[in-house]
């Protein structure tokens, strides 16, 4: 057990100042979601009627929709995908591991402009008509590469006893999988997936140039208000999903205390 | 307890876990992309349309309206550019329809339409003289607007967008058409000029411009408003919405400008242009028209539609200059080969 | 057996990565290589003109800013990230994950959002400028909207829990015990963070830099709401090529030069790094 001390003072208010700096324009966004007025820029005292108004809001609740529908289907995806090749990486040597090591860390270091356009000129050379299924697969394409990372590194600290030990007393591979190797990493997999879902939710840049017919995705509309004028129900939403995110994370950090899964 | 302890740790069996992702997929599959033949695909530009205009056309004809946004008319052409099908019914600038016709990417309106409900002015526009493609959907004007206690006198030439004389609290519009336009003008030329000199001296203008220039953007209410800016181009019915600052005037400059008209147009590859035909007849009777006026501030194409028009928005000079303000507007033309060269431009100046 | 079942394992992933990134990625190649016409369509005959006006005088200073503006934030974030992370690692005890789960809770808000809210904080009216008022630190309102300072703030807060997480899980790793020895030894504390614990922990600092460095220099977003006509990076010319000029070929060949300019510089701090780190 590590003793505790606070630390030198100067780093506990860097520390702090760090966090004020994170944490100023979060406190302001919420505050303006309570602000009545139409603009964001002063306040004009306190209503709830943003709360309202955004119930009501069909384009923005159907945006909210379309993301989530988008985050559900790529997280499946790319959770599947991501954690069969982890996987294979870390259990199975095989010719070319090293390269497909080094393509799940391709998305990460090709920027997303750039990610962006080439799906777009690859739908469209293609004849692939962009639509929300676009959105979806190119969501895949960038977070594939995360899971299996994250999924990975679970695995690397594994050995793989359990698994020989099952196998040695008669289970078929199929069996030692659902049985020993995979709730042993479910915890793994979960932070993937959680990382893929934050990835797709929040993803502007790739969408806004894969999107088609239908797929409007919250950032998207977000982006379409910041070009025509903000209401506070941007910041209405935002302070809902944040309080929501708070609620299951305070949930899952009380019970499950390995904060390197989370964020990428 | 401890079953409970379980689930949350998120540590489901293999048969949950393998129910829950089942759902999750199908869930998320149903409920989207099922497309109905009594649909009609809208995609317009934010805020552009009444608060109750979709709902009342839905009741009034059966047909569900999914309405779309774009962000600008860039973003529309690229999309229909691209060959994105779907769209049955889009907002188009008058600029841009004589491309989208050239490059066989609208397609003729199925019926006629009653065009002489239409105001004398936009009854044969350049860009569509008969009615044939398209029908006016909103029209406006591109002027200054700027907070009335900084800038005094009141501006009246375009001069005030370029001599500095502000200093730096100015936004231009992110429209080639209107800020090079605006330049154009301000130099002594037409406004939908192709002659290479005279572009060349706007460009000369805009760049002079851009130490003064906070941005580019389409949004510059909320910066005026703001305070952050004190003079930015502008389009008439933006500064109608914010119309409840009292701080934000509007001017329409001496040398003229432009009126510009956005159409309703019927994409080639649409797949219900029955329901879009339906849409543009229904909005062309006066009431609905006035409504949409009512809702965002831009003026109809509709002459009896004024009926049904707000008092305090029909007496505006903002929404519907005087006659002799309307002398001094000039529609935004299609600039044909002209075009590469103003893209040459724009690219220069927002670089 | 065991060898085909690890590539059947692995097929789809580097299936799918083959078609959505890899094959995608060539034809932006592809693409880069012709010119459009007047009606904006792509001709057939191939040139390199694109790459010669890529390297335009004009858009090597907005490679040169980006360039700019991406190394400052990666310093900005390495700056406030490492002490942060040092910090949590450290002294963070007990309440170690819930002060990692602060860094990145911000993060579950649209980055639009989170960057448009900056605006309301830095206006001339805006809460920033009416605190320095209030404490006579500033006569005037300072302007620090549509400037370089507030397009590399944006990118800083926007990228500062990406260079945190690496740097954290680099010093949690480290064995404590180790600093001890050389406090043992003789070593001042500053002496022994120098020597012993800030080496150990290069591999995190390395990671942080990349996964800040990278989409900071490919951002468009920071410069389109928080910049100015003078603030324009990379990624704001692409966009514009291909969204507002439809000159894909244009926007794929400057794509390309961008992912040049980042594998080079990525190669070169990696070499630096890697040298500092033998």
């Amino acid at each position: 057990m590590r003793e505790e001390k606070p630390g030198p003072l100067w780093l506990r208010l860097y520390a702090l100042t760090v966090y004020l700096f994170l944490y100023t324009p979060i406190v302001v966004l919420v505050l303006f979601s309570f602000n009545d007025s139409r603009r964001n820029s002063s306040w004009e005292g306190f209503t709830t009627r943003w709360y309202v108004t955004l119930w009501h809001n069909e384009l923005l609740m159907r945006a909210l929709l379309n993301s989530l529908k988008v985050a559900c289907l790529a997280t499946f995806l790319s959770t599947v995908l991501g954690t069969m090749a982890a996987l294979a990486l870390s259990r199975y040597p095989f010719r070319g591991r090293e390269a497909v090591g080094a393509l799940a860390y391709l998305p990460m270091m090709v920027p997303e402009i750039v990610m962006g356009i080439a799906l777009l000129t690859f739908f469209i050379k293609v004849g692939i008509q962009l639509s929300i299924v676009t959105v979806i697969l190119a969501h895949v394409a960038f977070s594939v590469g995360y899971v299996t990372v994250t999924v990975r590194t679970r695995l690397a600290g594994m050995k793989g006893n359990l698994e020989e030990a099952a196998a040695d007393l008669g289970a078929t591979p199929w069996q030692t999988f659902w049985l020993v190797t995979f709730p042993r990493i479910l915890p793994g997999i979960m932070s993937g997936a959680l990382l893929a879902f934050t990835l797709s939710f929040d993803d502007f840049v790739i969408t806004f140039f894969t999107a088609g017919i239908g797929a409007t995705t919250l950032p998207l509309k977000i982006y379409s208000m910041l070009k025509f004028g903000v209401t506070p129900e941007v910041n209405a939403i935002s302070t809902i999903m944040l309080g929501f995110t708070i609620g299951l994370l305070a949930l899952w950090s009380r019970l499950e205390s390995d904060p390197k899964s989370l964020g990428r | 307890m401890k079953d409970r302890l379980q689930l949350l740790t998120l540590r489901p069996t293999r048969r949950q876990f393998l129910q829950a992702a089942s759902l999750l997929g199908l869930g998320c599959l149903a409920g989207g992309c099922l497309d109905h033949p009594n649909t009609l695909n809208f995609y317009n530009w934010s805020l552009y349309i009444g608060p109750d205009t979709v709902r009342q056309f839905e009741q009034a004809s059966g047909i569900r309206v999914n309405y779309e946004e774009c962000s600008s008319a860039d973003v529309m052409f690229a999309k229909l550019k691209i060959g994105t099908e779907g769209y049955d019914l889009i907002v188009t600038p008058d600029y841009m329809l004589r491309r989208l016709i050239r490059q066989n990417l609208v397609q003729k309106l199925p019926r006629p339409v009653p065009g002489e409900r239409l105001y004398e002015r936009l009854r044969h526009p350049p860009w569509d003289p008969h009615q044939e493609w398209s029908i006016p959907y909103l029209w406006g004007t591109v002027g200054i607007a700027y907070l009335k206690d900084r800038v005094i006198p009141a501006p009246d030439s375009w001069k005030v967008l370029f001599d500095g004389k502000y200093g730096r609290s100015i936004t231009m519009l992110d429209e080639k058409r209107d800020t090079l336009g605006a330049a154009l003008i301000s130099q002594g030329f037409s406004g939908n000029s192709v002659q290479p000199e005279e572009l060349e001296k706007a460009k000369q203008a805009l760049l002079r411009q851009k130490q003064w220039v906070r941005r580019y953007t389409s949004d510059f209410i909320d910066d005026l408003i703001r305070h952050e800016t004190t003079l930015a181009l502008a389009w008439s019915g933006d500064v109608h919405q914010a119309a409840s600052d009292p701080t934000v005037g509007y001017a329409i400059p001496r040398e003229g400008s432009f009126l510009f008209v956005d159409n309703m147009a019927i994409p080639r590859a649409a797949p219900h242009p029955e329901a879009a035909m339906q849409f543009i007849l229904y909005y062309m009777q006066p009431e609905v028209a006035a409504g949409v006026t009512n809702g965002c501030g831009y003026a109809n194409p509709i002459e009896a539609s004024e009926k049904w028009v707000r008092p305090e928005i029909l007496t505006d000079s903002l929404t519907y200059p005087s006659k002799e303000v309307m002398k001094r507007l000039v529609f935004q033309e299609d600039l044909g080969a002209g075009e590469k060269l103003w893209d040459h431009i724009w690219e220069e100046v927002k670089r | 057996m065991k060898r085909f079942l690890a590539w059947a394992l692995v097929l789809p992933f580097v299936l799918y990565n083959l078609t959505f990134v890899i094959f995608p990625l060539f034809t932006v190649l592809y693409q880069s290589m012709f010119t459009i016409d007047a009606e904006y369509n792509v001709s057939q005959q191939a040139s390199l003109d694109n790459f010669k006006a890529a390297f335009s005088a004009a858009n090597l200073e907005v490679m040169w800013r980006s360039a700019r503006y991406a190394l400052t934030t990666t310093a900005a974030c390495l700056l406030l990230g490492y002490p942060l992370a040092y910090f949590i690692a450290v002294y963070g005890g007990r309440l170690r994950s819930q002060l990692l789960i602060l860094v990145v809770l911000p993060f579950w808000t649209s980055y639009l959002i989170r960057t448009f809210a900056w605006t309301t904080l830095l206006q001339k009216e805006g809460v920033i400028n009416a605190v320095l008022l209030k404490l006579h630190l500033i006569s005037q309102p300072l302007q620090m909207l549509n400037t370089d300072f507030s397009v590399i703030l944006g990118l800083t807060y926007g990228f500062l829990p990406f260079a945190t997480l690496p740097i954290y899980v680099s010093l949690e790793n480290q064995d404590r015990s180790l600093v001890e020895a050389a406090a043992d030894l003789g070593a001042t504390p500053v002496q022994a963070f120098w020597k012993v614990v800030f080496p150990l922990s290069l591999p995190g600092v390395i990671s942080a830099s990349l996964i800040t460095f990278v989409p900071a220099m490919g951002d468009f977003v920071s410069a389109e709401i928080l910049g100015s006509p003078e603030t324009q990076m990379i990624g704001n010319l692409i966009q514009q090529q291909f969204l507002a000029l439809f000159n894909w070929p244009m926007g794929s060949a400057l794509s390309l030069v961008l992912m040049l300019l980042m594998v080079t510089s990525m190669a070169l701090y990696m070499g630096l790094a890697g040298e500092r780190d033998a």
